[in-house]
C-alpha cells in the first residue's frame, strides 16, 4: 500500500513522541538493567543477569513485589465493591440526577493527584480531622497513629485516587445494556438479585474487568501514594525502584526492577483483554 | 366466562404528563385481545401495567380476580413476548428457553424436556445449542415465544412482536401465533398498530387513542360500524362527509337518505368506505347519486382507487376493479352512490367538546395532586 505525503506529515508528531518518551526510555532502561555498577556507583557496560538475580534472590526486593501485588488487589477487590453498586445505582436508578452524580464521581479527575494525597494527610494524620474527632466525642483518648503511615492509609489513598478509572468503564457497560433484558429477566420470575447474577454481571463483566486492570495496573506502578502516605513505615516495589535511581544509585538494579514490573503489567493486561474479549456478548459477533 | 385480566379506574401520570386518564377493560379467559393504535396512544403503558413493569398512579389492576397491581413482575403469572424480543445475548437458545423453569427451580431431565417441548412448539428444536446473534429475526421471535410460554402463564403479553418481521413472515407469524393461541387456551393480549394484523387475529380490539379505549369491540363490528370518528379513520380506509339527521333522513349536500342508527338528531359526519361505493356513468333513475369529478386514479395492484371530487368540493375515493377501470378513462363526471346500510353516522358534538375537556381538566388536576401525594407516602 502506497502512503500519501499527508500520511507521513500528520503521523510524524505521535511517532516522534512515541519515541522520545516510550521507546528510547523504555530501551535504555532494559539496556541498563544488564549492566553493572563499580563501587562508585557508576554504570559499566556489560551483558550481565547480575541485577535479575540480585532482585529475585534478596528477599526484600521479591517479597515487596508479592505485598505490592497484594495490597493492588485489595485496593482493586475495594474500588471494584464501592463502584458495581455505584455504578448500578447511577445507570439504572437515578434518573434526573444521573449527570450529576457522575459529574461528581469524574470530579476529583480535575484535582492534582498530590492534592488529593494530601488531603488524605489532613484527614489521618495523628492530629487530623478524624483523630481530632474522635478525641472529641470521646471515642478515644490518644490518635490512632496507625491511620497515616500505614499500608491502611496509602490503601485507603489509593482506593479513592482510582476509583473514578474502575467506575467509568463498569458505568459504561451498565448503560450498554438493554432496559428490556432486565425487564425480561424479571417478567420470567428471576428477583432483582437472580436477574443481578445471570444478566447484569455477565454482561458487564468487559467493563468490570477493564475497570479493575485500571485500579490494579495503576496501584502497581504508583509511588506518589506509598511516599505521601506510607512514609518511611511501608515498602512498595515502586518505593524501592525510586530509591534505587535516587539514594541507592543503583541503575542497574531499578533497571530490572522497572523490567519485572513491566513483564508483569503486560501479562495482566493480555489476561484482561482476553477476558473481555471472551464475555463481550453484548458488542462482539 | 370468568374474567383473567380486569383493569379498574386505571389512571397512568409520567411525572405530570397524563398517559391514560381513566380506563377501565376486562379481558376475558382465553381470549386474543389487542390493544390498537397509533405510537403514544398509551397501549404499550398498558400491557407495561399488566406486565408489572409500571404501576398505575391510581386504580387496580386483577388477574383472575386477584389484586396484582403491587406486585413485581416476577411474582405475576403473566409472561411477556419483548418488541425486540430481548433475548439475552450470553445465553443459548436452550439457556434463554429454561431460563424462566430455572427461577423456579426446574433441573436435569425435567427441564430438557419442557425446553424442547417449548422449542417443538415453536420448530426451533434443532437450535437448541446457537447464541440468539446466530438467528435471523423470523427465529429469534420463535425463541422469544418459546421462552415466554414455557412458563405457563395464564396470560400471555405481546409487544408488537411482529413489528420487525418482512411482510411475507409476519403474515406466517400471524398465521403461527392464532394456532398457538388455540394450541394454548390461554389469554392472549396482543399490542399493535398495524391494524390488518388486529384485525386478522382478534377475537375482540380496543382501539386506542390519547389513552382512552374509544371502542372495544369484535374486529368485523370495529371495522362496520366504528362509533367515533377516531376508529372509522384509524381503522380501514373511510370517506368523511358533513350532514344534518333529522331523525329519519340523513341529508348532506347532492343527496338524501333514510338513515336508522343509535343517534340523536342534528349534525352530523358520515363516513363511507371506498368498496362500498358505486360508480354510475350516468344519472340513476331511482335513489340518490352524487355528482362528482373525476381528479385522479392510482394503481393498487388488486384494485384501483379513484378520487373524486363533489360539486361541495368534498373529496371521496372508491374503490374500483381493474377490471372495470377501462370503463372510466377519460370519464370525467361520475355518479356515486351506496347503501344506506353501509354508511355510518356519528354526531358532531357541538359545544360538548369544551365541557368534556373541562371536566377532564379538573379530573387531570385532581389526579395530578394524588399523584404528588403518593410520592409523600
Amino acid at each position: 500500500m502506497k502512503l500519501k505525503p499527508t500520511f507521513y506529515f500528520l503521523f510524524m508528531p505521535l511517532a516522534l513522541w512515541m519515541l522520545v518518551f516510550l521507546v528510547l526510555p523504555y530501551g535504555q532502561v532494559f539496556v541498563q538493567s544488564f549492566y553493572t555498577v563499580d563501587d562508585f556507583g557508576t554504570l559499566q557496560p556489560a551483558f550481565s543477569l547480575d541485577s535479575y538475580q540480585r532482585f529475585f534472590t534478596k528477599e526484600l526486593y521479591y517479597k515487596t513485589l508479592f505485598k505490592t501485588f497484594g495490597l493492588s488487589l485489595i485496593v482493586t477487590a475495594v474500588a471494584l465493591l464501592l463502584s458495581v453498586p455505584l455504578a448500578y445505582y447511577i445507570a439504572f436508578k437515578a434518573t434526573s440526577n444521573k449527570t450529576l452524580l457522575y459529574t461528581l464521581i469524574i470530579l476529583p479527575l480535575w484535582v492534582s493527584y498530590i492534592v488529593r494525597a494530601y488531603a488524605w494527610k489532613t484527614i489521618l494524620g495523628s492530629a487530623g480531622i478524624l483523630n481530632s474527632f474522635l478525641m472529641y466525642v470521646g471515642l478515644i483518648n490518644s490518635p490512632i497513629e496507625v491511620l497515616l503511615y500505614s499500608d491502611l492509609s496509602v490503601v485507603i489513598g489509593m482506593v479513592h485516587i482510582y476509583t473514578p478509572f474502575v467506575l467509568m468503564p463498569i458505568y459504561t457497560a451498565f448503560e450498554q445494556i438493554p432496559v428490556s433484558l432486565v425487564e425480561a429477566s424479571k417478567d420470567l420470575g428471576a428477583s432483582r438479585l437472580r436477574t443481578f447474577l445471570n444478566i447484569v454481571l455477565p454482561l458487564s463483566l468487559p467493563g468490570i474487568i477493564a475497570g479493575g486492570t485500571f485500579a490494579f495496573v495503576l496501584s502497581l506502578g504508583d509511588f506518589l501514594a506509598p511516599i505521601l502516605l506510607g512514609g518511611s513505615n511501608t515498602l512498595f516495589i515502586a518505593t524501592i525502584f525510586q530509591n534505587m535511581f535516587g539514594t541507592s544509585n543503583d541503575k542497574p538494579l531499578g533497571s530490572a526492577i522497572g523490567i519485572v514490573l513491566l513483564v508483569v503489567v503486560l501479562v495482566v493486561l493480555e489476561l484482561s483483554a482476553r477476558g473481555e474479549r471472551k464475555y463481550s456478548s453484548l458488542t462482539s459477533r | 366466562m370468568t374474567n383473567s385480566i380486569e383493569l379498574k379506574n386505571v389512571t397512568k401520570f409520567f411525572g405530570p404528563n397524563c398517559v391514560i386518564p381513566t380506563l377501565d377493560l376486562t379481558i376475558q379467559q382465553g381470549e386474543f385481545l389487542t390493544l390498537l393504535g397509533p405510537s403514544g396512544c398509551g397501549k404499550t403503558t398498558l400491557l407495561r401495567m399488566i406486565a408489572g413493569f409500571e404501576t398505575p398512579t391510581t386504580g387496580r389492576v386483577f388477574l383472575e380476580g386477584d389484586d396484582i397491581t403491587n406486585l413485581p413482575p416476577y411474582n405475576r403469572n403473566v409472561n411477556t413476548v419483548f418488541q425486540n424480543y430481548a433475548l439475552f445475548p450470553h445465553l443459548h437458545v436452550f439457556d434463554n428457553v429454561a431460563y424462566g423453569l430455572k427461577q423456579k427451580g426446574y433441573t436435569g431431565e425435567k427441564l430438557k424436556t419442557a425446553v424442547y417441548d417449548a422449542l417443538e412448539m415453536v420448530q426451533m428444536a434443532d437450535f437448541a445449542r446457537r447464541k440468539p446473534k446466530e438467528l435471523s429475526g423470523g427465529q429469534q421471535q420463535r425463541i422469544a415465544l418459546a421462552r415466554a410460554i414455557i412458563n405457563k402463564p395464564k396470560v400471555l403479553l405481546l409487544d408488537e412482536p411482529l413489528a420487525a418481521l418482512d411482510l411475507k413472515l409476519r403474515k406466517q407469524m400471524q398465521f403461527e401465533l392464532k394456532q398457538l393461541h388455540q394450541q394454548l387456551g390461554i389469554t392472549f393480549v396482543f399490542v399493535t398498530h398495524d391494524q390488518e394484523e388486529a384485525l386478522t387475529m382478534s377475537d375482540r380490539i380496543a382501539v386506542m387513542n390519547k389513552g382512552v379505549i374509544e371502542q372495544l369491540d369484535a374486529p368485523q363490528n370495529i371495522y362496520d360500524h366504528p362509533k367515533t370518528k377516531f376508529v372509522a379513520d384509524f381503522v380501514g380506509e373511510n370517506n368523511t362527509l358533513s350532514g344534518f339527521y333529522d331523525g329519519q333522513t340523513v341529508s348532506a349536500s347532492g343527496f338524501s337518505i333514510p338513515f336508522q342508527g343509535d343517534l340523536q338528531p342534528g349534525d352530523v359526519q358520515l363516513f363511507i368506505r371506498p368498496e362500498h361505493i358505486y360508480v354510475h356513468l350516468k344519472e340513476p333513475e331511482h335513489g340518490f347519486a352524487i355528482r362528482s369529478n373525476v381528479v385522479g386514479k392510482t394503481f393498487l395492484g388488486h384494485l384501483w382507487k379513484i378520487h373524486c371530487q363533489t360539486t361541495n368540493n368534498e373529496m371521496i375515493d372508491v374503490s374500483v376493479k381493474p377490471d372495470q377501470i377501462s370503463k372510466i378513462d377519460g370519464v370525467s363526471t361520475v355518479f356515486l352512490s351506496w347503501e344506506s346500510d353501509k354508511m355510518n353516522a356519528i354526531a358532531v358534538a357541538s359545544g360538548r367538546p369544551a365541557l368534556t375537556s373541562s371536566k377532564s381538566l379538573f379530573w387531570n388536576y385532581n389526579l395530578l395532586i394524588m399523584n404528588k401525594l403518593q410520592l409523600f407516602y
